[in-house]
């Protein structure tokens, strides 16, 4: 399950599942791309309750952050270990900025 | 750690999902360190997603077989399936994804999450060994 909220110019993702995964992507994209119509280009993304995503999962977010153009920010709260793992080996720790929580993600986005 | 029992499962993402989950109960019995076993389940679940996706395609009724054995120096994980081999020029030069890139990254992270990776196909059947080195040379 995802929650999408919108506060102020914050787009919040909450993602509820453990697995964001191949079996999980084709329902998590069509939230994603819905959720990311006429949405600020300021995402915090939290990935709290995430405890495995592979390539596939990790795609979905890249797509997100693809939308966001020259002046959009995305950060990323909570991360467990297997999921930093994957954000460090993909290099993609150097897009994504990984935070501790979303407190920490909502001021990083606002600058 | 002791030879485990193989596991099979359907070759489909859900059977994916439940391959991982043996695996890491596997591989937490066996107190398998924390890292090696993050490695470990994020190399087989790509494997596998690759095995779903690109070699059973439609091909109902298929199934993908799972073991893990201790080896001198680590862990072994074997997978093997009966859907089209991996194409050999793939895995002679396995190639990073760009940062922007929404897919290709699974042969990129196999490789990067394991320290040895052998493949072979023959009469049907594909096999994929992945190895990873534990510190001491055994798990604990």
């Amino acid at each position: 399950m995802t929650d999408v909220t919108i506060n102020d110019d914050i787009v919040e993702i909450r993602i509820s599942d453990e697995r964001v995964d191949a079996a999980a992507a084709p329902a998590l994209k069509r939230t994603l791309d819905q959720a990311m119509i006429d949405a600020p280009n300021k995402v915090v993304l939290d990935l709290g309750n995430v405890q495995f995503m592979d390539s596939t999962g990790l795609g979905l977010f890249v797509s997100v952050l693809k939308k966001l153009g020259p002046d959009g920010a995305i950060a990323v709260a909570g991360v467990h270990p297997a999921v930093a793992r994957l954000f460090e080996l993909t290099r993609l720790d150097t897009l994504f900025r990984l935070v501790p929580d979303v407190a920490a993600a909502r001021a990083l986005v606002r600058g | 750690m002791a030879d485990a029992p193989g596991f099979s499962c359907a070759a489909t993402l859900e059977g994916v999902r439940q391959l991982a989950g043996l695996l890491q109960a596997s591989m937490q019995a066996a107190d398998v360190p924390d890292a090696a076993r993050i490695d470990l389940e994020l190399a087989v679940v790509e494997a596998a997603n690759n095995i779903v996706l690109h070699g059973i395609g439609d091909q109902a009724g298929m199934n993908i077989e799972l073991s893990v054995r201790q080896v001198p120096g680590g862990v072994e994980v074997v997978l093997e399936d009966g859907g089209s081999p991996i194409p050999s020029h793939l895995l002679d030069v396995v190639t990073k994804a760009g940062l922007e890139a929404e897919s290709g990254r699974g042969l990129e992270l196999i490789t990067a999450c394991t320290d040895r990776v052998d493949y072979a196909s023959s009469a049907g059947r594909n096999r994929l060994v992945l190895f990873k080195a534990l510190a001491g040379g055994t798990a604990t």
